[in-house]
């Protein structure tokens, strides 16, 4: 089922002052197949994305809030 | 079945390459150039490499190739509306083949002229969407046999990522450092997902998973989970 709801992650770029860009070359890093429009569209609240795209999105942003001493605060898309 | 799976150091350089032209070239055509002068030029055994792209209303994107024979072939291809890379891209599937070939005969015509012996071709998908074909090229047939199928899929699916954002990352004033490392970290998490399935049996999305909840549980980053399989499945350099 898609993930509709942007709130928790774009609350997580506003902590870690994270652009959208940024975010998404992340999850390019990690292995992630989204454009950058969809992660845009997606955090705008116009389009959701699918379980597994969520959960890399989330783990890009996870792994920053490791780099700053947090431990994995957002949740994953099976633990909504 | 032994595979001309390209090594570290050639994985590093393609990494790098791809991330280096992308920051560094001025215009579309040209990162996509580079693109398949940088795959031709890495993988080891191929000969040529092109991009068969769609073009904005019909038809197809003048031809992206790694030499002037192969960009002829491909137009050739476009002209007449047939041959295995416009194959892989209208039918979304897979085309391999010896050359020449009976289903091509124009194409064959012209690769068997200008010394191609195989073709392997695959559509670049994102989310399910074509939107192109990688097709590569060997001379020698012996290469070819060697060649790795699933390290050429594992190409055609990077490559794609990077032909569906070339605007964007063009445009995108990223670092050139920051694009080399998301390269670099999404070549070592494909490794990774590879050893976990041939261990595990499963899939790829499952094997990400894998990785990720790893990664919660020790409070790690997924990248540094990812070494750490990749560095398991490594042969001891002791060993004889």
């Amino acid at each position: 089922m898609p993930v509709t709801d942007p709130g928790p992650l774009a609350a997580a770029l506003t902590v870690l002052g994270l652009t959208v860009e940024q975010l998404w070359l992340d999850s390019l890093g990690l292995g992630g197949n989204l454009e950058v429009a969809d992660v845009r569209d997606f955090l705008t609240g116009n389009k959701g994305i699918a379980e597994l795209d969520y959960d890399v999105l989330v783990q890009a942003a996870n792994d920053r809030f490791v780099d700053i001493g947090g431990d994995h605060p957002l949740a994953y898309a099976d633990e909504l | 079945m032994p595979g001309a799976v390209p090594d570290e150091a050639e994985e590093d350089e393609l990494s790098l390459g791809l991330a280096g032209l992308l920051f560094a070239q001025q215009t579309l055509e040209s990162a996509l150039e580079a693109v398949v002068d940088i795959v031709a030029g890495t993988l080891p055994g191929v000969d040529g490499a092109s991009l068969t792209l769609p073009a904005q209303e019909s038809g197809f994107r003048p031809p992206v190739a790694s030499s002037a024979p192969l960009r002829a072939l491909d137009d050739l291809q476009y002209r007449s509306g047939r041959g295995p890379c416009v194959e892989a891209f209208t039918t979304a599937r897979e085309v391999g083949s010896e050359l020449p070939s009976d289903r091509w005969p124009e194409f064959s015509s012209l690769a068997s002229g200008i010394g191609i012996l195989r073709v392997w071709s695959s559509p670049l998908r994102v989310r399910g969407e074509t939107g192109g074909a990688l097709n590569l090229f060997w001379a020698d047939e012996a290469a070819a046999a060697r060649f790795s199928i699933e390290a050429a899929r594992v190409l055609a699916a990077q490559t794609a990522v990077v032909v569906a954002n070339a605007h964007e990352l063009a445009d995108a004033k990223f670092h050139n450092a920051q694009l080399r490392h998301a390269l670099e970290t999404r070549t070592v998490i494909g490794q990774a997902q590879g050893v976990l399935m041939t261990r595990q049996g499963i899939d790829a999305p499952t094997a990400f998973d894998v990785l990720r909840r790893a990664s919660q549980r020790t409070n790690r980053k997924l990248h540094d989970i990812a070494a750490d399989v990749v560095a398991s499945a490594a042969p001891d350099p002791t060993e004889t």
